[in-house]
């Protein structure tokens, strides 16, 4: 017994699912995983896979992965979201529905985790990595070997929050786990174990992106880029860096120290022995505040593109817009109280707090006035792109109209926790952080992948995300005047809630047809990519510069490097009927080479963090040695990098313009 | 010809019959909705408490204000939409590199601006007004009720009365209320969403609340705030009575056969999925404090057994 | 010699090469890069403070910082890191000028430093463990363990990453690659070395004052 305990830890056959749900959850993920690994031994793509895609530091690839897994990951919450609507829609009454109250906890919780972690953060930093070398004139990041090690670490914290399915369980205490719930007290199963080893260790993959983005940014732009022709999605972009620099370390802290109270028995945040639950309260929202604006700030540069591309027109006010992008940077750190307002802080905080809150609306409604402003006397073409950004600024505006009431502390008194902030947040982040990323990867779309998306089915599956959003969130708008409450799994026949969660659960059930209705569009768009091609490199008549390299970009971004000497540099450079570079300038590279390592390393966090929350301590110790041993025999290798010549890089050119390569 | 226009006239006709179709069922479904809705309670617009009212119109006036910006920006969007589209067959004005103008841009820092600032001046005042610690203005004098959240209730302690009890909260009308809300069991966040908004009970510290309800009935009252399992379960009533029913109900609980001391109490603090009412007579009113103070010197049963194997912890129980 | 030979070691030397002249751009990458890290890792020692300066007072009817803090050692803990701060610098100073066995000496001077500092901290740890004031005991301990802890843990990397380039320079010299991972280490020591400086004001001290 003694040496089994030491062998694996609290593992033992109970940990399997009782649960017909959640095996089937997990049964399902399982096989899914098997059909596409004998999929690939039957094509023969393993090879390939491994080369091409899990093991090149190319961030173009590493974009594409982010994405895919986002969305993989966007759907697993979808499915939690569905099993939500449908427990809330049934749990009436006398009837308890379709989960248990333990069940029903489980997936709300990890439908937060995965949305924001995985679906949210996976969607930003997939579009950074596909945009942002392009659009600032370089070859690839600071720092590739990282870049491709942080994805592997973001993956390792997907794989790690799905093993829960199967293998203990998940927490139940929210996506934020708050203390004494979540202390080993009150949740004494590996739930929350698991939630802090999947943040944990994504975690600190998107605090190493952070670093590596910024330094990209800062390091990397192209010649006469000076910081104020930066195009806006890169600003946007290194102020959101610069917020993940600022504030995932305190994330990082903050859980660790959870993870100290229920392994160590330290008095963080216990009810008791000197410890100081609110004290979390408080830097897990210095952490998640920031965190929003680090989600939508990319989201706002992706709208700014698109509206002065689609307008035909140069972007209004520039020179505001990155002042506004500043001010959101910095008021986004002096707000965190207004989630706590409850707690019981006292008046002159919360009206400090409040009123901060109220200022941040100054500069976004700044942006949402100029990109009004950039469609006045243009030319706009309604491009599927377009239709996001238009659904957008609606639902936003009614969203951030809900903020602002919730900002007065004596409103929220009667606001918070109920479903109306839920469908604040929801409105907030479905309509300003996934619009947005649906809208940059349809305009970005031909420049990684060669040709477009089909159109009509891109305004189809926008037309079923707001009508499903509309019929899924506004009913929550009302029942949270009706003083219904989130994370409820039960509720009294006599309140007359049902038809309105009935609804919603309608709308949960159109939004689903949206994900199917865009996973449609791709499988069309590529039967069809013969005649969606992009032949010209520039499909939508674009301003800057990653438009000026053919489709699909290839693996070393720029023939040569562009010297810039204005804001709209491939616009301006189209006006004036000259080329950005000539096959002149070309001349021989070095380019980072493909990473395995990155997957062992993230293979490595994944068994530590599995290790960690079962208690198997000697498989820390070996992964953790394991993952610094290889590190550091990786970063012996003085010179990572192969060659590209001249004639490599004119020759694949030629290719493309002929058309041989797909 | 004839016949072609008899035609077009039919299908006009036909277009003409869908639209009605459409117009009465979107009328007749929106009949059902304003309907539906207006059977049902809307709490939190529904006050009937003096606190719940401020809140209320706090959210009408804040709701009303935001509308300033709200309309602007959605009639901007259609009419620029409409007018500048690529296709528009009026010829409109089409300015590629019209990309700045000082007094527009100033005219959106400074007018939302001016508008945050109106709010911020509420916000300050309302905060301190509203503020959940302060005192009621009223002659009659308060009545303080400890509220104490447990896993997976209500526990109701009448300090003046020297009564408790579990999911059931009897308050005379007109009277100034003085909660004071601690936890033996998670946060949790304690909302009577008719007489006021919500504030958290959590272990270890005291927080306070001050209503006052201006119309006798029964109100829904339940825990805001995740806090286990049952936490769905953790629904109350909070029964408004005129001072003199609400005498008598005191005096019933105060005949009941149950009785609480904190030892009694520690029991009663188990997780329970029961929510029954229950009544409790001859209550130690000092059982709030003490409640406190156990978490703040180990001698909250959770505490000694999590510290057991330490040595020292008899040592200066310093508060 | 066949033709793919031929073509590998010339594509080495044109490697070579181009590495060199990219190298400085990547080098200054590469530092400022790792300065952002030192930030982020300032962040995370800040939270940890915020932690401390909350909790201080929770001391649960155990011990306060008065009671169980010795000076002394601390003392002697701040001057051996801020020697070695200082050695280090020498070292960097020695490796510009080239002159790599003095790289070496103050290398080792600085991990037999660093080595004291850690010893010393670990006597303290295991002195408190051992009269039953461990971070089981109170808030307060908790806060003091981990955020001393934690700024132990950085020294205990840095004199891995010191054992590594002692044994780099001994090997290869003062090669381009070795004198810029000497710059950056150095860089870590130094920001070590502020974040002690923090520790020893705000804990040490105030707490022995009982400020």
């Amino acid at each position: 017994m003694v040496f089994a305990s030491v062998l694996l830890g609290k593992l033992s056959w109970q940990v399997f699912p009782k649960d017909i749900v959640t095996l089937g959850a997990f049964v399902s993920i399982v096989a899914g995983g098997i059909l596409v690994a004998a999929l690939l031994t039957y094509f023969k793509k393993w090879g390939y896979l491994w080369r091409e895609w899990l093991t090149n530091t190319d961030h173009k690839k590493i974009g594409v992965m982010y994405v895919i897994l986002s969305i993989l990951m966007l759907i697993r919450g979808g499915v939690d979201a569905l099993m939500m609507r449908a427990q809330q829609a049934t749990a009436v009454g006398a009837s308890h529905g379709v989960l248990s109250s333990s069940t029903f906890q489980q997936v709300f919780s990890a439908h937060g985790t995965i949305m924001i972690f995985f679906a949210a953060m996976g969607l930003m930093f997939g579009i950074i990595n596909l945009v942002v070398p392009l659009q600032i004139g370089t070859r690839d990041v600071a720092f590739p070997f990282l870049n491709l090690t942080s994805f592997w670490l973001f993956a390792a914290g997907a794989i790690l929050i799905n093993l829960s399915l199967g293998i203990g369980s998940f927490s139940a205490a929210g996506w934020l786990a708050y203390p004494p719930l979540s202390e080993l007290k009150y949740s004494p199963s590996v739930g929350i174990d698991y939630w802090i080893w999947t943040l944990e260790i994504a975690g600190i993959g998107s605090l190493m992106s952070g670093i590596n983005f910024l330094t990209t940014i800062i390091k990397n732009r192209a010649p006469g880029m000076t910081l104020m022709k930066m195009p806006l999605f890169s600003w946007s972009v290194l102020c959101a860096m610069f917020l993940v620099i600022f504030a995932f370390p305190i994330l990082t802290v903050t859980i660790s120290l959870l993870f100290l109270d229920r392994t160590l028995g330290t008095h963080f945040f216990t009810a008791g022995g000197g410890g100081n639950m609110m004290m979390y309260v408080n830097l897990i929202w210095a952490w998640g505040h920031p965190e929003v604006y680090i989600l939508i700030l990319p989201a706002f540069g992706v709208f700014s593109e698109i509206v002065s591309t689609f307008s035909r027109k140069k972007l209004f006010g520039y020179r505001t817009m990155v002042w506004a992008l500043a001010a959101i940077t910095v008021l986004s750190f002096s707000v965190w109280v207004h989630h706590f307002f409850t707690m019981g802080a006292g008046a002159d905080v919360n009206g400090f707090f409040g009123i901060m809150t109220m200022i941040i609306a100054i500069p976004t409604g700044v942006k949402i006035f100029n990109w009004l402003f950039t469609m006045y006397k243009g030319k706009i073409h309604f491009n599927s792109a377009l239709y996001w950004f238009f659904g957008f600024v609606i639902l936003f505006t009614i969203g951030g109209v809900a903020g602002v009431i919730m900002a007065i502390p004596a409103a929220d008194f009667q606001l918070h926790n109920s479903l109306f902030l839920v469908a604040h947040f929801h409105t907030m982040i479905v309509s300003g952080v996934l619009f947005g990323y649906f809208a940059g990867f349809t305009y970005w779309f031909p420049k990684i992948f060669g040709y477009k998306l089909d159109e009509k089915l891109g305004i189809k599956t926008f037309y079923l995300w707001v009508i499903g959003f509309i019929l899924a969130f506004f009913p929550l708008y009302i029942l949270g005047f009706l003083g219904a409450t989130r994370r409820i799994n039960h509720y009294a026949a006599n309140l007359g809630w049902q038809p309105l969660f009935i609804v919603a659960g309608i709308g949960a059930v159109i939004i689903a047809g949206g994900v199917a209705m865009g996973v449609w569009q791709q499988i069309v768009s590529y039967r069809r990519r013969q005649e969606y091609k992009d032949k010209t490199g520039d499909p939508w008549n674009g301003r800057t510069i990653e438009w000026s390299v053919p489709s699909p970009a290839p693996y070393y971004n720029f023939k040569a490097i562009p010297v810039i000497h204005d804001r709209d540099a491939f616009w301006v450079a189209k006006q004036n009927h000259q080329a950005l570079v000539s096959d002149d300038d070309v001349v021989d590279i070095i380019l980072p080479k493909r990473a395995p390592v990155s997957f062992i390393l993230g293979m490595c966090a994944l068994v530590f963090g599995f290790a960690m929350i079962w208690h198997i301590w000697w498989l820390v110790i070996v992964s953790l040695i394991a993952f610094v041993v290889i590190l550091m025999v990786r970063l012996n290798d003085e010179k990572p990098y192969e060659v590209v010549t001249a004639e490599d890089i004119l020759a694949h050119e030629k290719s493309l313009k002929t058309g041989n390569v797909v | 010809m004839l016949y072609d226009r008899y035609k077009s006239e039919l299908k006009l006709k036909k277009k003409r019959n869908k639209i009605f179709t459409i117009v009465i069922i979107s009328l007749i479904v929106l009949v059902g909705i304003v309907w539906y809705l207006s059977t049902l309670n809307f709490e939190v617009l529904n006050p009937k408490g003096t606190i719940a009212l401020q809140e209320r119109n706090l959210i009408y006036l804040a709701l009303l204000l935001s509308l300033v910006v709200v309309i602007p920006v959605f009639s901007l969007l259609i009419i620029f939409a409409y007018k500048y589209r690529e296709n528009n067959p009026k010829k409109v004005d089409y300015k590629p590199d019209w990309d700045k103008n000082n007094l527009l841009e100033f005219s959106w820092w400074f007018f939302p601006a001016v508008l945050i600032a109106i709010l911020g001046v509420i916000t300050w005042n309302t905060s301190h007004s509203l503020n959940p610690f302060k005192p009621i203005d009223s002659k009659v004098q308060p009545i303080r009720v400890d509220v104490i959240s447990l896993q997976w209730r209500w526990l109701f302690i009448y300090p003046a009365y020297k009564v408790a009890t579990i999911n059931y909260l009897p308050l005379p009308i007109n009277t100034p209320i003085d909660f004071h809300l601690t936890s033996d069991a998670p946060m949790n966040s304690f909302w009577i969403p008719q007489l006021s908004g919500q504030i958290y009970s959590m272990p270890v510290m005291s927080t306070q609340l001050h209503i006052m309800a201006t119309s006798d009935g029964n109100y829904r009252g339940l825990s805001a705030n995740i806090s286990g399992v049952g936490f769905a379960n953790m629904s109350f009533v909070a029964a408004v009575k005129s001072s003199q029913a609400f005498q008598t109900t005191i005096k019933n609980i105060s005949q009941s056969r149950q009785t609480l001391n904190y030892a009694s109490f520690l029991k009663l603090a188990k997780p329970s999925l029961n929510s029954k009412v229950q009544y409790f007579s001859k209550v130690n009113p000092a059982i709030y404090d003490q409640l406190i103070m156990s978490y703040m010197t180990a001698s909250h049963p959770a505490i000694i057994n999590k510290n057991s194997s330490n040595t020292s912890i008899k040592s200066g129980m310093g508060m | 010699m066949d033709e793919l030979e031929v073509k590998t070691i010339s594509h080495k030397k044109l490697l070579n090469r181009l590495y060199k002249k990219e190298a400085p751009k990547f080098f200054e990458t590469a530092s400022f890069g790792f300065f952002v890290y030192l930030m982020t890792d300032l962040v995370l020692f800040a939270s940890l403070f915020a932690v401390y300066a909350v909790l201080e007072g929770n001391t649960f009817g155990g011990p306060s910082g008065q009671q169980i803090f010795n000076l002394n050692n601390v003392l002697i803990e701040t001057l051996a890191l801020l020697t070695s701060s200082f050695t280090m610098g020498l070292a960097i100073l020695s490796m510009k000028k080239g002159h790599r066995n003095k790289v070496l000496l103050y290398l080792v001077i600085s991990f037999l430093l660093g080595a004291v500092f850690l010893t010393i901290e670990m006597n303290e740890f295991s002195h408190l463990i051992s009269i039953g004031d461990s971070w089981r005991r109170s808030g307060f301990l908790s806060a003091f363990f981990v955020l001393v802890g934690t700024h132990g843990l950085h020294i205990t990397v840095g004199l891995i990453w010191m054992a590594i380039m002692f044994f780099k320079v001994l090997k290869s010299g003062l090669s381009e690659s070795n004198a810029r991972r000497l710059t950056l280490m150095s860089m870590f020591w130094h920001f070590l070395d502020i974040v002690w400086i923090f520790i020893f004001t705000i804990v040490y001290l105030y707490g022995v004052l009982g400020l």
